[in-house]
């Protein structure tokens, strides 16, 4: 099952700027509709649902992940929370891959969709295990996965209005298909945080030159530091202009 | 303390937003994980306008004297 890490904190971030900061030009509002998608055990649901500045300018919170152990321990995280703090607050927990398990009225009601669906190349699977037996899928690329989901959102939604999207972007994937693919549908990114951070070291070492074959083909990038490799997690705020 | 073990006390432990000292290792540190020393190789690649991040052995310094050792024996001096 998938461990929170360093791209959950920095989307919990994003996503707490989102839900709070009005000088924030996300043209978001209160009473908002989230859907979280690749919620994991819950740990960014649970952050914003727990504190008050973020609980309170959420109606709804809808989260769902393809894993079922993970939607099992999200579900055990939010029944965590004090029925008081979820009074206001209609929660939904689903197993499900992508936007499947939700209905096209849930859909456009959306405000915010926060898609931390894993996607890093499948190349780096046998190298590293950020997922701790997850299911991954995402391609060469890494980006089959948000391909698929911007596809779903096009093809079940007849959609007044796009939500806003959350989604962090690691560079273990194609970098620059991610920009093509945002172009093609028309969706403008603002880059809220980027941060970097190390490959496991020995993993790496021994895998050095699939590292090198990757990135001169631009299916990922990282660069090295004192013979540290050292990738970065961007997380981009998505919308339609 | 000489002064190249004054000024890698000091990069250090600013990377690392603690005191550390010469015995300091990754075992006596609690900031010193694996983002702990992409902060320690940044600074030092920094101060050393590049130069420490062409030393691939330095990944592999656990400890404060280790580092030390490796810039050294490389030629790197901190000034």
């Amino acid at each position: 099952m998938f461990r929170p890490n360093l791209t959950t904190k920095l989307v919990l971030y994003v996503a707490t700027e989102a839900v709070t900061n009005p000088s924030l030009s996300l043209g978001l509002h209160t009473g908002l509709n989230i859907l979280e998608l690749g919620c994991g055990g819950g740990e960014i649901g649970y952050q914003l649902l727990s504190r008050k500045d973020t609980r309170q300018n959420i109606s709804v919170y809808r989260a769902s992940d393809i894993h079922e152990g993970s939607i099992i321990e999200a579900g055990r995280l939010f029944n965590s929370l004090p029925p008081s703090q979820l009074s206001a607050v209609q929660l939904s927990v689903r197993r499900g891959s992508l936007l499947s398990c939700w209905s096209v009225t849930e859909l456009s009601e959306t405000d915010l969709i926060i898609n931390d669906v894993s996607a890093i190349s499948d190349e780096l699977l046998d190298i590293y295990d950020f997922f701790d037996g997850s299911v991954c899928n995402a391609g060469d690329d890494g980006l089959d996965n948000f391909r698929e989901f911007l596809e779903q959102l096009q093809d079940y939604i007849q959609l007044s209005r796009w939500p806003g999207i959350i989604v962090p972007l690691l560079s273990l994937s194609d970098v620059s298909a991610f920009h093509e693919l945002l172009r093609s549908v028309g969706l403008t990114s603002e880059l809220m945080v980027s941060k970097e951070w190390p490959l496991p070291v020995e993993a790496s070492s021994n895998n050095r030159d699939k590292l090198e074959r990757l990135r001169n083909a631009s299916k990922i990038w990282y660069h090295e530091l004192g013979g540290m490799m050292v990738a970065r997690t961007d997380v981009y705020y998505l919308k339609k202009p | 303390m000489s002064r190249q073990e004054e000024i890698l006390v000091k990069i250090v432990s600013s990377a690392l937003q603690c005191e550390v000292n010469m015995e300091s290792d990754k075992d006596s540190v609690a900031g010193w994980d694996s983002l702990g020393r992409l902060s320690i190789l940044t600074a030092l690649s920094k101060h050393t306008n590049g130069a420490a991040a062409k030393l691939s052995q330095l990944v592999y310094c656990n400890s404060m004297t280790e580092l030390l050792h490796t810039l050294r024996e490389n030629g790197v001096v901190l000034d």
